[in-house]
């Protein structure tokens, strides 16, 4: 691997270990730890395998056939297949969206008290014009650097010693002894957080622009498993800490304000600024992602223009497209809304529409007509239909039950 | 039996295990925010959170306390959820 390729694959692996934690997997995985210790450990260990390898065969795919997913689900299903799942992404997608501005306006709010309602349109407006001004690996590049901060919930997991049997126990899945439809709830909601739509669509959108090609095959193949899977040391590392701190104390986490405290008995006083920036740099990065991959979705599923590196007036239909997305995320988190409901219930969601995502996405990559001989393995696909099959059903079930208030 | 009759006793099953007991859930979140409040504070006292943070911490708990009070509850729920509020005036 020349040395050009090495410095590349590592910045990779960096910006998706940077970009792994947003708003949804540090809600769920804290309020998962808060209430049930680590019993939830393997909702995030088998999301994150289900990521693995569907990010690994969306870059592929798009490396290969040089078409991003949605461009690609288009033209060999049709548009009027298409539509439907498109139009439940495109809905999920702005809740999300919703949160991640939410995150970030409450990052601010703990820090100088000002209202989240006042904050939702200034974010907005200072999303979109980094969007409108800068390039995809600029905007990618900087928020997840930024986003290593999160590495502090590792710090911290690791400075209170968790018993290491205890910790590997959560790694099997098990019932709950009380509160069995708030835990499925949140194990679907830790899987609709980590196996995000928009996580593979923006990854294959991008390997599009990057042109990417065959020889980026083993370095995309490393960045999924270096990148997701050292992501996932972050969830896991949020789990910890707030099984630590908040379990013996019976905190159960109802807001973000009673989250943003968890690092502080362990970090002293880097402890809050570190909550609070995490917090902020990592719902930023995933909003801008967000708003490009509803953007990407858009415009490939109606055949239009796109690409975040042309300039904006040149792909009007995409930029007008991120940019009404933006206004109605910002709309949504000026009513009011209690951001860390929506965040849980959006995540939930997502877990719901994915086998409509995820069915056609599988049949593309296992198509020898996009992908030649780079068609999946039979342990990859089986990976991903158990993951999102468990996932949805479950998903299902627990919904309605939350919705109802079960316990 | 019908295939209706079994999906609906299995939806009753499902419903059942997962009965909601509001008065419980009430005592856990009054707990929670006594606990809450403990922790701000004494992370406060060690100048390890800022006075924005736990001002706004404390009119959370307010906020979601006072709620539970428009609620029919038992009387030892209602005497702890005063306990709360008290604790939390006190930190305001």
């Amino acid at each position: 691997m020349k040395k050009k390729d090495l410095m590349n694959l590592t910045l990779g692996i960096i910006t998706s270990i940077g970009g792994f934690l947003e708003v949804g997997s540090m809600a769920t995985a804290a309020t998962a730890g808060a209430l049930f210790g680590y019993k939830l450990l393997w909702a995030i260990f088998f999301s994150t395998l289900g990521l693995i390898f569907l990010i690994e065969m969306s870059g592929r795919f798009a490396a290969v056939s040089k078409r991003a997913l949605a461009d690609a689900v288009r033209e060999r299903f049709g548009f009027v297949f298409t539509i439907v799942p498109r139009l439940l992404e495109v809905l999920v997608n702005l809740l999300v969206l919703a949160a991640e501005i939410g995150g970030v306006c409450l990052a601010i709010k703990l820090v100088t008290g000002w209202p989240i309602v006042a904050l939702a349109i200034p974010i907005a407006l200072l999303l979109w014009l980094v969007i409108w001004f800068g390039t995809l690996s600029w905007i990618e590049n900087s928020t997840a650097i930024l986003g290593l901060m999160t590495i502090a919930f590792v710090v911290a997991a690791w400075k209170l010693h968790p018993d290491p049997h205890e910790l590997l126990r959560g790694f099997v899945p098990s019932r709950p002894s009380e509160g069995a439809a708030k835990y499925w709830f949140l194990a679907v909601s830790i899987a609709g957080s980590t196996i995000s739509p928009y996580m593979f669509h923006f990854y294959s959108s991008g390997a599009v622009e990057e042109k990417w090609d065959e020889e980026s095959l083993t370095s995309n193949r490393l960045t999924a498993i270096g990148g997701m899977g050292f992501g996932c040391l972050m969830s896991i590392g949020v789990l910890i800490v707030s099984a630590r701190v908040f379990l013996p104390l019976h905190i159960q986490v109802d807001s973000y304000e009673q989250l943003a405290v968890v690092l502080s008995p362990v970090l002293g006083r880097w402890g809050f600024p570190l909550f609070a920036g995490s917090l902020g740099v990592c719902c930023f990065g995933a909003a801008a992602e967000l708003a490009l991959s509803t953007g990407y979705l858009i415009a490939q599923t109606f055949g239009w223009n796109w690409g975040e590196d042309r300039r904006p007036l040149e792909e009007a239909r995409f930029s007008a497209t991120y940019s009404i997305v933006i206004v109605l995320a910002a709309v949504i988190m000026t009513t009011g809304l209690d951001p860390l409901k929506l965040t849980l219930f959006s995540m939930a969601l997502t877990a719901v529409i994915l086998p409509a995502v995820i069915v056609p996405f599988l049949l593309l990559v296992n198509d020898e007509h996009y992908v030649g001989k780079h068609v999946s393995g039979w342990i990859g696909n089986t990976v991903v239909v158990i993951v999102v099959l468990v996932a949805s059903v479950i998903a299902l079930v627990a919904i309605p039950l939350e919705l109802a208030g079960g316990s | 039996m019908t295939f209706r009759h079994g999906v609906a006793a299995g939806l009753l099953l499902i419903l059942s295990a997962c009965h909601r007991d509001e008065e419980k859930d009430t005592r856990d979140k009054l707990r929670s925010w006594r606990s809450t409040l403990e922790l701000v504070r004494l992370q406060r006292e060690q100048h390890n959170v800022p006075a924005v943070y736990a001002k706004q911490v404390v009119d959370q708990a307010i906020d979601d306390v006072s709620k539970e009070f428009k609620k029919p509850h038992e009387r030892a729920t209602r005497e702890e959820g005063e306990r709360v509020l008290a604790l939390a005036a006190k930190q305001r």
